[in-house]
């Protein structure tokens, strides 16, 4: 049957299978649409858009008061009564309406005009000025110039014409205006009344319009319809600079966060959050609002100074969201944004609530909440910025603490944290500094290096044989905090829980004791002898008054005792029980006493400082304050009996253990090793004689004594025990000739000494080693085997070690560690472990995780620190058993050994893990882990990077510096902070006396500008009747005197010396005024920054030496840093701190000297500077100047004894008066101090000129209370007395200048005035009639 | 054991002669030791209020005025104090200030007993006190051959103290105050216009005032927002005129250790002078035996 168009086109089918396939296509395309409409962002958006509306409708309920309806009401019907009265007098309103509108006409036809002219003016000026350019001849010129003034002088005429048609319409108006006064002016005041209101509303309409609005908002939001510019859509922060890697490349960043978060920036007035994040009662937006508390996503971000805002230093526009919070950007879902859980719990909530998953596809999920601070040293990599900040405060303590604790324990020593690559910053920076010269030089010649800064943190082994004994050495090594539980050095040995789970671990018990010995031997074989210094041979030392030098003279600024438990200073260690291990007796003693005295004998780089302990005389009494506090602190105390060690034991050592771990290390085949420790074995030399790593503690060595062609070299050992003679081999280990052997010639046994027999092409210079093998000892294989351990645990990452100056760190590099690869981990065991152990008491961490989060979920956990910290180990569980970082990392510092579980069959003893464990509880471990989880070397585009110049830079690394030498510890850096309340009038302006002087109120300001106490926030006190709200101030100031514990609670008050000069609306309070603190009004102190040493000492001394007068105790003690920068010039404060001198006599301590680059006292000496705005690092002083000094001759012409002296010369009278004499030494005499334990002594005004600004001294001499507090220093030139009529005219003022003006000139004035002693004429009239 | 029944006897003692001493304010033993023997003419009208619910001084205030006066004495027998200079010693300014021997001030006792410079004042306004306003002549406080003249010296709030010398070499004053402001100023030689203190607030005990050029001077201040303050002279006496009838708790106070009494109960009865002899062992005026 030939095929038909029937056949082929069943014309009926063909329709059918259309239809159904065109419906089918239809539905698909509405499901597509449908699908791709529902997006879960849709929802949000709109509810937050109603939140928004309802909000502002709440506002606008809150403005309409009765108050404001009242008014309303009031003003309409005024203005209705004025719409009325006009109506009665209609024609009038409409002539003068119709009057108004001819005036205004004509006044627009004569302004036209006008214009028009003005136009043809401005032709006939170009003409001319044309016709002045092209040289047109004269008469043209004046043709032009007639044309010009005739178009002036009808533009004349029509002005004149304008302006009168603009008063007959004013007038016009003014006639209106008269009329309608009333009615317009209740228009304006309903207008202005409305004004808030009208604008809330028109911000509501456009949210949630009403009417047509309305309904045209609502169709945007349809679907297809939608995608024209609808209000709900998908937000976008762009960010090209900020790129992010994604698989191999890097690709500009965009954030749809604020596609749902639409609240992150909005803030309201105060810079607060316009919709603080919190957790209300209900879902109902009615609740939020009621009670301010408002859930994610519609909260606004915390801190709006910090972040987001415009004005902030992190604004969205510029940084989007993920470079912090990391996650997909991209991602416009709960999952797909990569959102993190921070705990178990959370999560089962997330699945619940938003079926949430972990995006395995997205590799770097958002940072769980307790990493947040993670991120910030991703541009932070100074970090100490984010802990103070004059602006910001204490902006990312976890992650500064994490930082500070790897500062603390020295991680650094084994895992470096290199913060460059090829020369550019990649984050935080902490690294050894060089070790030796040449890797110093190295650094500083190629600018694409930078040297590390961090110094060992343990102390150094060098000279250790003069400390302590083999059996302490062994006794600290096996578990540091058996003898001190607060150390940081960490516990290497006994760490085998993992192994004994199984059967127990002899290779670890046989083979750790042996090590021990091991590194306590090398130690004491490599250490130098020290040279110590010893106190006078008649010297009896007086532990009792050592007792009382160890408190006051600055110990206790970073070492506690517990003689003295109110310390708790942890910066060097604790030394209660010292005595125990350093050498019995004398040797111990005289060790002691070289180190206090003289701490870099020990070690050149310590950070134990020079406190001046010199030997001085107190009355009959010699006194050798080293010698006191060493005999002190060798004291034994003989009530402490929990000390289970003697010198006198020494371990044995298992000789066959000594052997077997021996053979474990050598490098050598089986035979190689037998033959080596068989009886008389030899370590066999190779072909080149060159003995690398170890080994070399298993030959005998020797070194050239003097070069040159007749070398003679000294052996340290005994030549004829090797067996060295005629013919040996030597094989050179350094120098020229390294790797070559040399036959000997001859050698002198007796001396030590040998001659070669080869003639050398290249003589060996002194100092030059070489090798030689003999029989082996056992004092070898102990130090070899001492050796080996100290190089395989890093012992000399924290201490220096004799024979390790160049051995490189031994841990993996952390610097990108918060970006390793997790399929690199190796996790092993450590599930079965955690599953059947785990914790200390030897139960299940497992088990721990799921209690913590069913216990969660039934909130049954008592404490919310309690419930943190039990969902904090679940989270870090959860994130191991998923091979996560941070529970790696969480697992690897709780038990650092314990990912050896079940390994032993598969590692040899010396392959274990090294890793010791360090006495960190939980919470450190977790800030540790925020910033190593935050190392992630991928630093944004440069201009993101916190790189702050000037004064920001400097205060920066100046902060650095006072952590490393703990500054704080004596000094206070920022005043403590009183906040209470006041009742109105209570505060009264600190009156100005008529001993003051009006113009230093002026220089005061100057040096101490005003800051308002004003705090904006209330307190309520007393009860009923007596109930009332005061507004709450702060200041700062130091504490005077705490309330008598006998009064009545409403009757104690607290007293403050006031620091600053403080204002409270007009009320102005100067510095050393009285605060007077009732403690029913007291809402907090903050305690000072930096200090608590100099607070303990003068509570002491209040006790001990100045009969309870705080003002005097405080200047034996450490001074407060206030002001520090506005008071001392720069290059004094840089040669100070580099060598510090006394200045004052008073104290009962000095300032120590530092281990201090001449860096770093420059970085210091410029932060004071910084901190305090003043200029630096070089200051000018103009009372130097000639111009300065013949100024100040002209000025006083008058006064200055007739013209015969000049201004310095009466200066510096005034200064030699009676006067300054009584407490200071000054220009060749000493001050008279008869009692020193009572008189007051000032500081020698010798140095002032350099150590002093004269601004500061200006407002120091005229009233010294003004800058601190506590001085004894009185107001010596007060205005109003006459000390010296004689000198500078009697102004007692221009006295204080001269004073101020002498001490800058000092060392002009001795060259040229010389010693000079001042005696006031006695006044020869009768006292002014007094009171007699 | 000894104290408390020695405390439990001397209470019932001054109970029994309706006098309060001690029934409310001994804190320890250091009060025990307290011996006060009254007029028996003055006693009369005393009523022994319970003491609580009191405002201020006085417990509890009837109509009228009266005056308190009394003398501190002293149980023993009179330490003699080292001088705080001795003449010619080898000290700063010292022809001014070792020209005689400067004596320990810290206790001053007359032949009979009598301690002088004892502050038995009222730490606070009592109710139905009449208003007066401080004097606005200055309060005198002299410096002499290196001694504050006076040594204690009780001053109204708003009463200005002017500040003088006598000695021909500059003085250092300087106030040591808890509720006021400090006040560090020299004082030129031989000035008598010198300088002025204003005390704006009252203070809870007295004060020390230093010299800090010559460390042994000292001197004692209390500023009072109120009249009812007095120093005991030479002869260890002093008088409170114009007290409201009523209970009264007086501070008795001396700088060997502070508060000899915290609470000294008296009762004023209305145009009665009511008077009282204290008497203090050696060890409450902290001086060695």
């Amino acid at each position: 049957m030939p095929a038909t168009d029937k056949f082929v086109h069943d014309l009926k089918k063909v329709h059918v299978v259309f239809a159904v396939s065109a419906f089918a296509l239809l539905a698909v395309t509405i499901w597509m649409m449908a699908a791709d409409h529902n997006d879960p962002w849709r929802p949000i958006q709109k509810k937050g858009f109603n939140l928004d509306a309802e909000r502002t409708s709440r506002e606008i309920d809150l403005a309409k008061d009765d108050e404001f309806l009242t008014k309303q009401q009031q003003l309409e019907q005024q203005r209705a009564a004025a719409d009325d009265s006009l109506e009665a007098i209609q024609t009038q309103v409409d002539d003068l309406t119709a009057q108004f509108d001819e005036a205004d006409r004509l006044f627009g036809v004569a302004e036209a005009h006008e214009k028009e002219r003005r136009e043809y003016l401005g032709v006939a000026r170009a003409n001319y000025d044309i016709g002045v350019r092209d040289n047109l001849p004269a008469t043209e010129l004046e043709r032009l110039k007639q044309k010009f003034n005739a178009e002036q002088d009808q533009v004349d005429v029509l002005a004149l014409q304008t302006e009168r048609r603009q008063t007959d319409r004013n007038e016009a108006l003014q006639a209106l205006g008269d009329l309608t006064k009333e009615r317009d002016g209740f228009v304006a005041q309903l207008t202005e009344l409305q004004s808030e209101t009208a604008a809330l509303e028109k911000s509501r309409q456009q949210i949630a319009p009403t009417g047509l609005s309305g309904i045209k908002r609502t169709l945007m939001e349809w679907p297809i319809i939608d995608g024209f510019n609808s209000h709900l859509r998908i937000h976008q922060d762009w960010l090209p600079d900020l790129e992010q890697v994604l698989g191999m490349t890097s690709t500009a960043r965009f954030d749809r966060c604020r596609t749902c978060h639409m609240n992150v920036d909005k803030i309201e007035s105060g810079n607060l959050p316009a919709y603080p994040f919190g957790h209300p009662s209900s879902e109902s937006i009615d609740d939020w609002i009621d009670e301010n508390k408002y859930p994610h996503p519609y909260a606004t971000h915390p801190r709006p100074d910090l972040y987001l805002t415009a004005s902030s230093p992190h604004p969205v526009g510029t940084f989007g969201c993920t470079i912090c919070h990391e996650g997909q950007g991209s991602g416009t879902d709960f999952t797909n944004a990569a959102h993190y859980f921070n705990d178990p719990h959370e999560y089962h909530e997330w699945q619940d609530e938003h079926g949430f998953k972990t995006n395995h596809f997205w590799e770097y999920p958002m940072y769980p909440k307790r990493f947040q601070e993670a991120s910030c040293i991703k541009c932070h990599h100074r970090v100490i910025e984010l802990a103070t900040n004059p602006e910001f405060g204490e902006s990312a303590p976890k992650v500064v603490e994490g930082y500070d604790l790897i500062k603390r324990y020295g991680c650094f020593g084994c895992h470096e944290i290199n913060g460059y690559k090829n020369g550019d910053p990649i984050g935080p920076d902490i690294r050894l500094e060089p070790q030796t010269e040449e890797q110093k030089q190295k650094v500083d010649s190629d600018p694409s290096l930078f040297a590390g800064e961090m110094r060992k943190v343990g102390p150094s082994f060098r000279h250790v044989g003069d400390k302590t004994s083999d059996a302490w050495l062994q006794f600290w090594t096996e578990e540091p905090m058996r003898f001190r539980p607060t150390t940081r050095m960490p516990q290497f040995f006994g760490l085998s829980d993992q192994f004994k789970a199984h059967g127990g671990d002899e290779t670890a018990e046989t083979f750790e004791p042996v090590e021990i010995a091991g590194i306590a031997h090398y130690l004491l074989d490599k250490s130098e002898p020290l040279d110590l210094v010893h106190p006078d041979e008649n010297y009896e030392p007086n532990a009792e008054r050592g007792k009382e030098l160890f408190a006051t003279r600055g110990c206790l600024g970073c070492h506690s005792h517990k003689d003295f438990p109110d310390i708790t200073e942890d910066f060097g260690p604790e030394l209660s029980r010292v005595y125990a291990k350093l050498l019995p007796g004398k040797a111990g003693f005289d060790w002691l006493y070289t180190w206090v005295k003289d701490p870099m004998r020990h070690h050149p780089r310590t950070k134990m400082p020079n406190l001046f302990l010199e030997p001085y005389t107190l009355g009959e009494v010699h006194i050798d304050p080293a010698a006191d506090i060493a005999a002190y602190l060798t004291t034994k105390d003989e009530q402490d009996t929990s000390l289970e060690f003697s010198h006198a034991t020494k371990n044995t050592v298992d000789e066959s253990a000594l052997l077997d771990l021996t053979r474990l290390h050598l490098p050598l085949s089986a035979d190689d090793k037998n033959a080596v420790l068989a009886d008389g074995g030899q370590f066999p030399l190779d072909a080149s004689g060159t003995v690398k790593g170890d080994e070399v503690e298993l030959v005998f060595r020797g070194s050239a004594v003097a070069g040159g062609d007749q070398t003679t070299f000294k052996a340290d050992f005994d030549a004829t025990a090797v067996g060295l003679g005629p013919n040996s081999e030597l094989a050179w280990t350094s120098g020229k000739n390294r790797g070559r052997k040399y036959k000997v010639a001859s050698f002198n046994s007796g001396a030590g000494s040998l001659t070669l027999a080869d003639a050398l092409n290249e003589p060996p210079a002194a100092g030059d080693t070489f090798v030689v093998n003999g029989p082996i000892t056992h004092d070898m294989l102990l130090n070899y085997v001492g050796r080996r351990s100290i190089s395989r645990f890093g012992c000399y990452g924290c201490h220096d070690i004799p024979g390790f100056k160049e051995a490189r760190p031994i841990g993996t590099t952390l610097q990108a560690w918060g970006r390793k690869e997790t399929s690199k981990l190796a996790p092993e065991h450590i599930e079965h472990w955690l599953h059947h152990h785990g914790e200390p008491d030897g139960s299940s961490t497992h088990d721990r995780a799921q209690e913590a989060v069913r216990r969660a979920e039934a909130d049954e956990f008592a404490t919310e620190e309690d419930e943190q910290n039990e969902l904090s180990a679940a989270y870090f569980y959860e994130s191991l058993s998923h091979h996560g970082r941070a529970g790696f990392l969480w697992q690897k510092l709780r038990q650092p050994r314990s990912y050896d579980y079940e390994k032993a069959d598969t590692k040899r003893y010396d392959e274990r893990l090294r890793m010791p464990k360090f006495p960190l509880d939980e919470q450190q471990i977790e800030a540790i882990a925020t910033f190593v989880l935050g190392l992630v070397a991928e630093p944004p585009s440069s201009e993101y990077l916190y790189k702050p110049e000037g004064p920001a830079h400097d205060r920066v690394e100046g902060e650095l510096l006072i952590n490393k030498y703990n500054c704080a510890a004596c000094h206070i850096l920022d005043l403590p902070e009183v906040e209470y309340g006041v009742g109105p009038d209570e505060l009264v302006s600190t009156p100005i006396t008529p001993a003051d002087h009006p113009a230093a109120i002026e220089k005061l300001l100057e040096l101490n500008p005003p800051r308002s106490g004003k705090t904006g926030k209330t307190i309520e006190v007393g009860e009923g009747d007596d109930k009332q709200t005061l507004s709450v101030i702060n200041f700062h100031g130091l504490l005077f005197q705490r309330p008598d514990a006998e009064l009545d609670l409403e009757d104690r008050e607290h007293y403050f010396d006031l620091w600053e000069t403080l204002d409270v609306d007009d009320v102005r309070l100067l510095p050393g005024s009285r605060m007077i603190v009732p403690e029913a009004s007291l809402v907090s102190e903050k305690p000072a920054r930096g200090g608590k040493f100099a607070e303990w000492l003068v509570e002491r001394l209040m006790k001990t030496t100045t009969q309870g007068t705080r003002a005097l105790a405080w200047q034996k003690s450490p001074p407060p840093l206030y002001r520090e920068g506005v008071k001392v010039q720069t290059p004094w404060l840089y040669e100070f701190l580099l060598d510090p001198g006394r200045i004052r006599h008073e104290t009962v301590l000095r300032m120590p000297k530092f281990n201090m680059s001449p860096d770093e006292a420059k970085t210091l000496a410029n932060y004071f500077a910084a901190v305090d705005g003043a200029g630096y690092p070089y200051q000018h002083i103009d009372q130097r100047e000639p111009q300065y000094i013949e100024m100040k001759n002209r000025e006083l012409e008058d006064v200055l004894a007739g013209g015969n002296e000049k201004y310095l010369t009466q200066s510096w009278k005034t200064l030699n008066a009676p006067l300054c004499i009584k407490c200071h030494s000054l220009a060749g005499r000493t001050v008279k101090v008869a009692d020193p334990k009572k008189d007051v002594r000032g500081p020698d005004l010798d140095g002032i000129s350099r150590r002093i600004r004269p601004d500061w001294l200006l407002v120091w001499l005229f009233k010294p209370q003004w800058v601190t507090p506590y001085t004894s220093m009185p107001a010596n030139f007060p205005a109003g007395q006459d000390q010296f009529p004689d000198l500078l005219g009697g102004n007692a003022s221009d006295q204080i200048v001269g004073v101020r003006d002498a001490l800058m000139n000092y060392y002009r004035l001795i060259e040229t005035e010389g010693v000079t002693i001042y005696e006031p004429p006695t006044p020869t009239a009768a006292p002014p009639a007094g009171e007699e | 054991m000894r104290n408390n029944v020695r405390m439990w006897s001397t209470a019932l003692l001054a109970c029994g002669t309706m006098v309060l001493v001690g029934c409310g304010g001994n804190r320890g033993g250091a009060d025990t030791e307290t011996t006060v023997t009254l007029k028996p003419s003055t006693s009369a009208g005393g009523t022994a209020s319970g003491g609580s619910g009191d405002n201020g001084g006085a417990a509890s205030v009837a109509e009228g005025f009266g005056t308190f006066k009394g003398r501190v004495r002293f149980q023993g027998t009179v330490p003699s104090l080292a001088v705080k200079v001795s003449q010619g010693a080898a000290i700063k300014d010292a022809d001014i200030c070792a020209a005689v021997d400067v004596p320990d001030e810290s206790l001053v006792v007359n032949s009979d007993g009598g301690v002088a410079n004892v502050f038995v004042y009222l730490q606070k306004v009592p109710k139905g006190a009449k208003k007066t306003e401080p004097s606005e002549e200055p309060v005198i406080f002299d410096q002499k051959g290196c001694r504050f003249i006076p040594h204690a010296l009780v001053v109204r709030v708003g009463q200005p103290v002017r500040v003088v010398s006598g000695d021909q070499i500059a003085h250092n004053t300087h106030t040591l105050p808890t509720r006021n402001s400090e006040s560090n100023n020299i004082v030129e030689r031989g000035s008598r216009t010198g300088f002025m203190v204003n005390y704006t607030k009252t203070e809870n005990v007295p004060f020390r005032v230093i010299c800090d050029f010559h460390s042994w001077m000292l001197a004692y201040h209390l500023a009072l927002d109120h009249p009812f303050g007095a120093v005991t002279d030479a002869n260890g006496e002093f008088e409170i005129p114009d007290l409201p009838a009523g209970e009264h708790k007086f501070v008795v106070w001396h700088e060997g250790s502070g508060f000899l009494t915290r609470n000294l109960k008296i009762t004023i009865t209305a145009d009665q002078t009511t008077e009282q002899k204290i008497d203090y062992p050696l060890e409450k005026f902290g001086v060695a035996p």
